[in-house]
């Protein structure tokens, strides 16, 4: 029995990891807008702002299962990054911030501190094609889009992590 | 195989209490099994599956749809053919089976309306556009999509979505209802140039504050609980405020 539970475990295991999501490449190319958007407390940011970083955007809802799923791993991943120029970019899609601020409380103890957009038009969700929630691009130092995923993930999981680390910037020599 | 048919005809009834039950040939060994609510002569709905089967919630509405003077038959495509409930049997429905459908439906009744939701819609143009060629198809007053899923497949994050060609091959008159807490919310300006691109005349409702199959999401909050309590009237006043297609070419 012993060794059929063991079979079983593993046949389970590698389905598992043949459909973990992983980070799609993409031809470099400048993304679809500067992603000029005001934050929680209004102040405005625009992916200028973050050349020479490595930054992840997310589009995401409160109202979407997965995004909320996704977001402790999020966190995870930035303070994995503490120190290294990464960035996280949550774009809200069309939400008001009170929405936004009521689900960051539900998601205690869980602390999320990463910059959250508010895309209250939806014009950035258009300009960047987005139709699926959540969908996520990796923005290379240079300010290039390198990777997409559709869907949830866990962000601090190997794949992720090792893709987002090997696009950061050599430290400056001493 | 008698046995199976059995089986999803007691399936089919313990799932439409109320509703009386045909079967309606549309080919050589394939009938579809039909709950039939209510009675008219007038006013009929064909209301065709989405890729998650016949739901008891589309059995609900039905029921309310024909306390205000329709008669509506709830068509079980994957059941005619013995396949689960899925998108990849969605595909394996033929056209012609909605054809078929819509042509028994024709010779009883004066105005027929097609009711689908995501990926039904295709079926449901499939089949409008299929039984349209060669006639002049008055009956067929125009079709209700619910969250329409008319996508050629899955987007890539950064693509624009490409739709089924079939989606700009159609001429109907077409009414949408969107929940606005969706993605595809924010493409129904390109849906209704797709659909407008084949003669078709596209009306929009958007629903605040609802997701994408809300009226049987199993998370579904209170409002959309709500909304889907209030779908019957929603899709009643849809129908009342098709757009009529411009005289022009036949289809």
């Amino acid at each position: 029995m012993k060794p059929l539970a063991a079979l079983l475990l593993g046949l389970t295991l590698a389905l598992n990891a043949a459909h973990a999501k992983e980070l799609k490449p993409l031809a470099p190319r400048v993304p679809f807008s500067s992603l000029a958007l005001p934050d929680l407390n209004g102040k405005a940011h625009s992916l200028a702002d973050y050349k020479g970083k490595v930054v992840l955007v997310n589009f995401w809802a409160t109202w979407c299962p997965p995004c909320r799923a996704e977001m402790p791993s999020m966190q995870r991943l930035k303070e994995r990054m503490a120190g290294k120029p990464f960035v996280i970019l949550a774009v809200d899609m069309a939400e008001s911030e009170a929405e936004v601020r009521s689900f960051l409380k539900e998601i205690k103890p869980a602390k999320i501190d990463f910059t959250i957009l508010m895309d209250k038009s939806g014009k950035t969700i258009k300009e960047w094609k987005v139709s699926v929630f959540p969908t996520t691009f990796i923005i290379d130092a240079e300010g290039l889009l390198r990777y997409s995923l559709l869907g949830g993930a866990e962000w601090d999981e190997y794949d992720a992590v090792q893709k987002i680390e090997a696009l950061l910037p050599p430290a400056p020599s001493p | 195989m008698r046995r199976l048919a059995a089986l999803f005809l007691i399936i089919g009834i313990s799932a439409s209490a109320g509703a009386a039950t045909r079967s309606i040939k549309v080919a050589p060994d394939v009938d579809v099994p039909v709950s039939v609510h209510g009675a008219s002569r007038q006013r009929l709905i064909l209301w065709l599956p989405s890729e998650h089967g016949v739901l008891s919630a589309e059995h609900t509405i039905a029921a309310q749809l024909a306390q205000r003077g329709y008669e509506v038959w709830v068509a079980d495509l994957f059941a005619a053919r013995f396949l689960p409930a899925s998108p990849s049997s969605l595909d394996e429905i033929p056209a012609a089976d909605v054809a078929q459908l819509l042509q028994t439906a024709a010779e009883r009744h004066k105005k027929i309306y097609l009711v689908s939701s995501g990926q039904g819609a295709s079926r449901a143009l499939a089949g409008a556009q299929l039984w349209q060629q060669g006639k002049s198809c008055r009956a067929l007053a125009g079709a209700v999509l619910l969250f329409p899923n008319l996508f050629a497949a899955s987007p890539e994050a950064g693509e624009a979505p490409r739709y089924l060609p079939l989606a700009g091959q159609t001429r109907l008159s077409v009414a949408v209802i969107q929940g606005e807490l969706s993605p595809w919310y924010w493409q129904l300006d390109d849906l209704k140039a797709q659909l407008e691109q084949g003669g078709s005349r596209v009306a929009i409702t958007t629903l605040p504050g609802i997701r994408d199959r809300f009226y049987f999401r199993e998370d579904a909050n209170p409002r959309e609980r709500a909304a889907g309590r209030q779908l019957a009237a929603a899709i009643h006043r849809s129908m009342q405020q098709l757009p009529s297609i411009p005289p022009g070419k036949k289809p």
